[in-house]
């Protein structure tokens, strides 16, 4: 069902992206259309236009939305498999090199080895409806559901170019914070139990199995330039919590790496005309 | 639970596409996002055609100052304060080629033309101004009338002294007969020519032979002094002193070269 809704979500964007990719029409800028000029920037407007000002004003731009999905790891104690992401983001320029952007990300990632782990030590979180095994934990195995809103500060590495016109295709950095949310399930004797009781110090709250905290991330990607309504875009992304969150890989071992999400994206985006 | 948020989002972005597709045939008041946008595209397009740019005023040179530009006059030497045409040339009103400032004769008929260099015409004689002035011309060739300022008189004989000073009878009837010729025609003037160019002596000796001549010719024959011509001192017989007629005009007297040397009678 859900994998039905999937292919009708891609097969839409597909269209979309088509469809815009043939409206090629579009002018680009024009500094003398005053339609695009803020109500209050007309000001500036009017004296740019009688001379009097010798900077045109910055017009009104559109938001970008993107959709994108790919791979995504977690690394920590036990390391990720490779699993999947996705991500939702809003992008709106301040100038022309930086933008901010608004952005939700979700990641699935499966995790575990063949490592016998010793019970008791004081090391694992515990479980509200199992009773702690004695012994091992034999083939240690764990699956984890994350989310993460954040702001992210984006600048474009591309230059003004003086020999030719608008780029098409944009390198950009870009660095923020946001809220993580995570819940792992740990596998204990063939049926996955959440995790709780993970150590307050490291977390906003914990709450119906969830563990919410802070996070900052930096990451990279280039756009490339489809139509002036449509490009796409691979991008990198590496998000951190602030704190030492190192819980959500399931296993905190007496080192207690902390867990860093991984997420290459690749991107279709849409300008909001 | 977590299909049904997915299930949401995907609605939403379906329809945030749809409506943003629909939006760009209608409405189109954003640029694309700015990141997507060179400003320098402003700045070059400006400089290679300026369509906001605000020029200054252009100057062009204008060297002789008729108000024409150098760019455009065709006539680039026109002398100061000299009205132009719209191609910088000096006006010419009646099409002779000389500029009126020039032309003597600014509206010269086209009948006239050539002209000289001052734009006077040299018109054709009409028929009765040419029959009049024939007819004139046949008087005078006739001897009825003598033109104004015209010596009709073709010669006057010469005289002749023997050594000294003195009019000998021969020539004072040359003379008398030479005065009646020249009363007959009022218009003549006389030059009376000595000569002797050799020495002082020879030139005073000269003019003491034309002083006789012409006070003989004052003073005896009635003859007006302003009709009298004082020459002497050319190359020549010093005994002989010419009577030419003439319409020239000349000195009546002149002072004595050399009153020392002047010969006693």
């Amino acid at each position: 069902m859900v994998n039905k809704k999937y292919t009708l979500l891609f097969a839409l964007i597909l269209t979309l992206g088509v469809s815009s990719y043939a409206q090629t029409t579009f002018s680009s800028w024009d500094w003398r259309d005053s339609s695009v000029v803020p109500v209050k920037s007309i000001t500036q407007y009017n004296e740019f236009m009688q001379n009097k000002n010798p900077f045109p004003a910055k017009p009104r731009n559109a938001w970008e939305f993107s959709v994108g999905g790919g791979p995504s790891t977690i690394t920590g104690d036990v390391n990720a498999k490779l699993g999947f992401g996705g991500s939702l983001t809003l992008r709106k320029a301040l100038n022309n090199i930086f933008s901010y952007r608004l952005g939700y990300f979700g990641s699935y990632n499966v995790g575990g080895n063949g490592t016998t782990y010793t019970y008791g030590n004081g090391y694992y979180p515990t479980f509200t409806n199992v009773t702690a095994p004695s012994g091992t934990f034999t083939a240690f195995k764990y699956r984890n559901i994350s989310h993460n809103l954040a702001v992210d500060f984006i600048a474009s590495l591309n230059t003004f170019s003086n020999y030719r016109g608008d780029p098409t295709s944009n390198l950009y950095v870009l660095a923020g914070v946001g809220l993580g949310i995570s819940g792992t399930e740990v596998d204990v004797n063939g049926k996955y139990y959440y995790q709780e009781h993970v150590p307050q110090s490291q977390l906003l709250a914990e709450t119906n199995h969830q563990l919410f905290f802070t996070t900052f991330d930096v990451g990279a990607g280039y756009a490339y330039k489809i139509s002036k309504k449509f490009n796409i875009a691979i991008e990198e992304r590496i998000t951190s919590p602030v704190k030492h969150v190192n819980y959500i890989t399931g296993y905190n071992s007496q080192s207690g790496t902390k867990n860093i999400y991984y997420f290459t994206a690749f991107k279709l985006n849409f300008n909001l005309f | 639970m977590i299909n049904k948020k997915i299930l949401l989002i995907i609605g939403l972005v379906a329809s945030m596409s749809i409506n943003s597709h629909a939006q760009n045939n209608t409405s189109k008041n954003k640029t694309e996002p700015l990141w997507w946008i060179n400003p320098n595209d402003y700045v070059y397009s400006e400089l290679n055609a300026p369509k906001h740019m605000k020029m200054p005023k252009v100057v062009l040179p204008d060297a002789d100052g008729d108000g024409i530009p150098d760019q455009f006059d065709l006539e680039p030497n026109t002398p100061a304060g000299v009205k132009v045409d719209t191609h910088g040339r000096a006006l010419d009103t009646d099409g002779d080629g000389v500029p009126d400032y020039k032309d003597k004769e600014l509206l010269t008929p086209q009948k006239c033309f050539p002209v000289n260099a001052d734009g006077v015409g040299t018109c054709p004689e009409s028929q009765c101004c040419k029959d009049v002035r024939n007819e004139i011309q046949k008087l005078i060739d006739e001897g009825g009338i003598s033109k104004k300022g015209e010596c009709s008189i073709a010669s006057l004989p010469s005289i002749q002294f023997k050594g000294g000073t003195k009019l000998s009878k021969d020539a004072e009837t040359i003379l008398a007969s030479a005065a009646a010729q020249l009363k007959a025609s009022p218009s003549c003037k006389v030059k009376v020519i000595g000569y002797g160019a050799s020495s002082k002596a020879a030139q005073q000796l000269s003019y003491d032979k034309v002083s006789a001549v012409i006070k003989y010719l004052v003073e005896k024959e009635g003859i007006s002094e302003t009709r009298v011509i004082f020459v002497y001192g050319q190359d020549g017989d010093a005994n002989t002193v010419d009577l030419q007629p003439t319409t020239e005009d000349g000195p009546n007297s002149v002072p004595a070269p050399h009153p020392n040397l002047k010969s006693k009678k």
